[in-house]
């Protein structure tokens, strides 16, 4: 099968403050495939998982090896939702929407309509014209995430998006994200240091080491339910063959 | 909302007091003297700075050149804003070159420097407050658009937006909040530098009006400018902030 995304010996670098090289990380090797709707990559705590996704988005392109989308040199951007999601307080729900919507060229534009799609997709119908200052990061996610919409990606990537909200929005946003890629046939990557937070919701995991970053192991879902990844993982950081528990939020 | 409400009728009341106990001590108990004039004569001053010192073109002359100045600059960062305030701008580099010169020298000997340069006129008035509510505005929007969120940025970069429409739509709308914050002090400032201006420059205006009084020793007029000077900025203050809570009403963060 074919790789959707493919990271090939990525490596990282930056000057220290002495001239020195210093690493952030090393022959970064991972592939997520068709049937990998959700991938998560799981990295230590401080491990520079906004560094990756920056750079798998294509909009840090300073570093090393290739990362290639569809078996060619990525050329063109992956939609990139932060950890604080980019809800624009000054537009209403469906002008944030369709903001990025006039970038598009005439005929790819989306029609009002299936704007509208988008917003009924992401739970927000009936709030069009509410405005996203001082609501929650799950509303102001789902904003965040029908304007990545807009553009009809094949892949959006997650940095962390779903740290900051709590249990029962988080739920609600896991569902969301597995109806998406279902119905629109969307890739998520989610870069995240909660082993529980990725068990809930991949169907596979890139496992990060730490100093230097690199790939410690690919986990893929047997299908054997929830709590699967969770126990392989721990077996993993308790046999100290990776980073330790520490370094993680369980 | 109101808590803010009862905290400003409460300063109002306070200064209502405070003229009550004027007019109490100072025409009815206390002999006349230098540290304050009779309620009744700052009255008749009043009186007499509209007949005998054409008060309201004076005041019109202020209060113009203030706000069209300010209004003006404005507009102009505005119109100009993706060519001077981007980044690769060489304008960008220059207004904070200029402005770390400002924080060096104080604005007043511009002022100084203009008065020389230009003859007295109307028109070096609104040249100088034009150019001081440019430099204020400018390097403010400058420092702000450095405090941008940058994931924000990269975020609209990642689904194709290119600098010039990030400027405008993302990163230009984020510092509207903070720029209209700083009117408030922009205003203060203004009607300080404008004052001082015109005391030195003479022509017309309430600076030149007060260099009389001064001149003259004029208690009561003094009085009088303190107090239209006061209801004047304060009238300013209270348009800015109705302006500011209903366009900006949102906070990036």
């Amino acid at each position: 099968m074919n790789p959707v995304l493919e990271a090939k010996n990525i490596s990282k670098y930056y000057k220290g403050p002495a001239g020195s090289k210093q690493v952030i990380f090393e022959n970064i090797n991972f592939s997520i495939n068709e049937e990998n709707s959700i991938t998560s990559i799981l990295t230590p705590f401080g491990w520079g998982k906004s560094t990756l996704l920056r750079m798998l988005s294509g909009i840090d392109r300073d570093y090393t090896g290739e990362i290639l989308l569809n078996g060619n040199i990525i050329n063109k951007k992956l939609p990139f939702i932060p950890e604080n999601p980019v809800s624009l307080p000054w537009l209403d729900v469906i002008d944030n929407v369709r903001l990025v919507n006039s970038l598009r060229l005439k005929r790819d534009q989306l029609s009002i309509n299936a704007l509208q799609d988008l917003i009924d997709l992401v739970g927000l119908t009936g709030y069009e014209d509410h405005y996203p200052f001082n609501k929650s990061y799950g509303f102001r996610f789902r904003i965040t995430l029908a304007r990545a919409l807009v553009i009809s990606p094949q892949i959006i990537l997650l940095d962390d998006s779903l740290k900051l909200m709590d249990f029962e929005t988080k739920t609600e946003v896991f569902g969301l994200i597995t109806k998406i890629s279902l119905a629109r046939k969307i890739k998520f990557i989610l870069a995240s240091s909660n082993i529980t937070e990725v068990d809930s919701i991949s169907d596979k995991i890139i496992f990060m080491n730490k100093k230097p970053g690199s790939t410690a192991r690919e986990i893929l879902n047997n299908k054997q339910g929830l709590g699967t990844f969770k126990k392989e993982i721990m077996e993993l950081l308790l046999d100290g063959k990776v980073s330790n528990t520490s370094n993680y939020a369980i | 909302m109101t808590t803010s409400y009862h905290s400003e009728r409460k300063h109002y009341y306070f200064i209502i007091c405070l003229l009550i106990l004027w007019i109490i001590l100072f025409e009815f108990i206390l002999p006349p003297n230098q540290i304050l004039p009779r309620p009744s004569i700052t009255l008749l001053s009043f009186i007499n700075l509209f007949r005998d010192y054409q008060f309201i073109i004076n005041i019109l002359s202020t209060v113009s050149a203030l706000y069209f100045s300010a209004i003006a600059a404005g507009i102009v960062i505005w119109i100009f804003r993706k060519y001077i305030l981007t980044d690769k701008s060489i304008f960008k580099f220059l207004g904070i070159s200029l402005g770390r010169i400002n924080r060096l020298v104080p604005v007043i000997l511009i002022g100084l420097f203009l008065i020389i340069w230009f003859p007295v006129s109307e028109y070096s008035k609104y040249a100088f407050m034009f150019l001081i509510s440019f430099s204020f505005l400018f390097n403010k929007a400058a420092i702000e658009l450095k405090k941008v969120n940058i994931e924000t940025i990269q975020s609209i970069n990642s689904l194709g937006a290119d600098e010039i429409f990030i400027f405008e739509k993302i990163s230009w709308k984020a510092i509207e909040p903070a720029l209209a914050a700083s009117l408030t002090e922009l205003h203060y400032y203004l009607w300080s530098l404008l004052i001082v201006f015109e005391y030195i420059n003479g022509g017309t205006g309430l600076g030149k009006l007060l260099r009389t009084a001064i001149q003259f020793k004029d208690l009561a007029d003094l009085f009088v400018y303190g107090i239209t000077l006061w209801i004047l900025i304060l009238f300013g203050m209270s348009i800015i902030n109705y302006f500011k809570n209903k366009i900006f009403f949102w906070s990036v963060n």
